[in-house]
C-alpha cells in the first residue's frame, strides 16, 4: 500500500461528505418537510454522512499506516495537526448521524436540533476541507485554500492544540451538560 | 562554494568543513523545515563526506559512493527539559560529557528519537503527550456531550 491509495480514498471521502453537506443545506432551508425534494435531501444527507464516516475511518488508517513511515507521522507537526482534524471530522459527522438516528425526521421540525445539526455539519465540512488541504501540503503540492490560512494568519506548521485548561473546561462543561440534561429528562 | 556572491564561503581544497543541510518543502520558511545533523565535508580529504575532483562535464555517479542523511523536523525544547530526569541523556549533559550528536547522530533511529521527543515537547509543553490527546478528547466530548444534551432537552421540551 502506498500514498496513492490514501489519496484516492481521501478524494472519495471529501466528495461524499460534500454531498452530505450540500443535501443537508438544501433540506435545512426547505420549509415543506413532506415534499419529495425534502425527503430526498434528508435521505441523501443521512446516508452520505454514514457512508462518509465509514470511508473516513479507512482513509485515516491508510493515511496513518500506509502513506508515511510511522515515525515521520509522529515527528511532523503538520501531520499531527492532520490527526487532530481527522478525529474532529469523525466526531462531528458521527454526532450528526447519532442525532439524526436518535431523533428521526423530527430533527428537521425542532429548531434547536436543526441548528445543532447545522453546527456539526459545518464543523465536519470544514474539517474535511482542511484535511484535504493539509494533505496537499504534506504531499508537496499547493492547497486551494492557502489564501484562507494566510488571511486568518493560521500557520499549518504550528500545533493546533488547545491550551490544557481550555480542553479541561470544554470536557467538564460538555459532560456536565450531558449529565444534567439526562437528569432533567427523567424528571 | 564560490559563486562570486558577497556572502559566499569558498571551499578550499585540502580542508574539512562542518556543514548542515536543510530541506525546505511545502514552501516553508523560517524554522519550519527539515534539517540534518552536522557533518564534516572534506574537500579532497577524508571526512564524513568526501568531495572528489573529476574531469569532464559531469562526474561518473555510479563510481561515487552515496551518503544518506536522515532529515528531521527540529521541534523545540528547553534546557530545563534536556537536563531533567525525563531526558535519558541528562546526566551526561549536566556534567558536560556529551553533546546531542553523541547520542542522536549515529543512525536514523536515534535521530528520530530526537525529532519525536522535541516535537512532542513543542506540541505539549511540559505535559508529555497530554495536550494532543486532550485536544482530541475535548473536541469529541464537546460534540458528543453537546448532542446528547440537545437531544435530551428537546425531548423534555416536546
Amino acid at each position: 500500500m502506498d500514498g496513492l491509495f490514501h489519496t484516492v480514498l481521501s478524494g472519495a471521502n471529501v466528495g461524499i461528505l460534500s454531498l452530505a453537506a450540500a443535501a443537508f443545506a438544501l433540506r435545512f432551508f426547505l420549509k415543506d418537510g413532506q415534499s419529495a425534494l425534502a425527503r430526498g435531501a434528508d435521505s441523501v444527507a443521512y446516508a452520505s454522512a454514514a457512508f462518509g464516516v465509514v470511508l473516513a475511518v479507512f482513509t485515516g488508517l491508510t493515511g496513518y499506516f500506509g502513506t508515511w513511515h510511522i515515525a515521520a507521522v509522529s515527528s511532523s507537526v503538520l501531520l499531527l495537526n492532520k490527526i487532530i482534524l481527522s478525529f474532529m471530522l469523525l466526531g462531528a459527522w458521527g454526532a450528526f448521524i447519532f442525532l439524526r438516528w436518535k431523533t428521526g425526521p423530527e430533527m428537521w421540525e425542532n429548531m434547536t436540533l436543526k441548528i445543532w445539526a447545522g453546527v456539526l455539519v459545518v464543523l465536519g465540512f470544514i474539517s474535511s476541507g482542511l484535511l484535504g488541504s493539509l494533505g496537499g501540503s504534506a504531499s508537496l503540492k499547493g492547497t486551494a485554500i492557502q489564501g484562507i490560512f494566510a488571511a486568518f494568519n493560521i500557520n499549518r506548521y504550528n500545533p493546533w492544540t488547545f491550551a490544557t485548561w481550555f480542553s479541561i473546561v470544554l470536557i467538564v462543561l460538555a459532560l456536565g451538560l450531558a449529565v444534567y440534561s439526562s437528569q432533567q429528562k427523567t424528571k | 562554494m564560490d559563486t562570486q556572491a558577497a556572502d559566499d564561503q569558498a571551499f578550499v581544497e585540502g580542508r574539512v568543513y562542518n556543514v548542515g543541510f536543510a530541506t525546505h518543502v511545502n514552501a516553508t520558511g523560517a524554522r519550519w523545515h527539515y534539517i540534518s545533523q552536522t557533518k564534516k565535508v572534506g574537500i579532497g580529504v577524508a571526512a564524513d563526506i568526501t568531495a572528489v575532483r573529476f574531469n569532464g562535464s559531469s562526474p561518473n555517479w555510479d563510481s561515487i559512493p552515496w551518503t544518506t542523511l536522515p532529515m528531521y523536523y527540529p521541534g523545540q525544547t528547553n534546557w530545563q527539559w534536556l537536563t531533567s530526569d525525563a531526558h535519558p541523556g541528562a546526566p551526561e549533559i549536566r556534567t558536560d560529557k556529551r553533546s546531542c550528536e553523541s547520542c542522536h547522530g549515529g543512525d536514523a533511529e536515534s535521530i528520530l528519537k530526537l525529532a519525536q521527543a522535541s516535537t512532542a515537547q513543542e506540541l505539549n509543553g511540559e505535559s508529555g503527550g497530554l495536550n494532543l490527546w486532550l485536544t482530541i478528547l475535548a473536541g469529541l466530548v464537546f460534540m458528543g456531550g453537546g448532542t446528547v444534551a440537545v437531544v435530551n432537552f428537546s425531548k423534555k421540551g416536546a
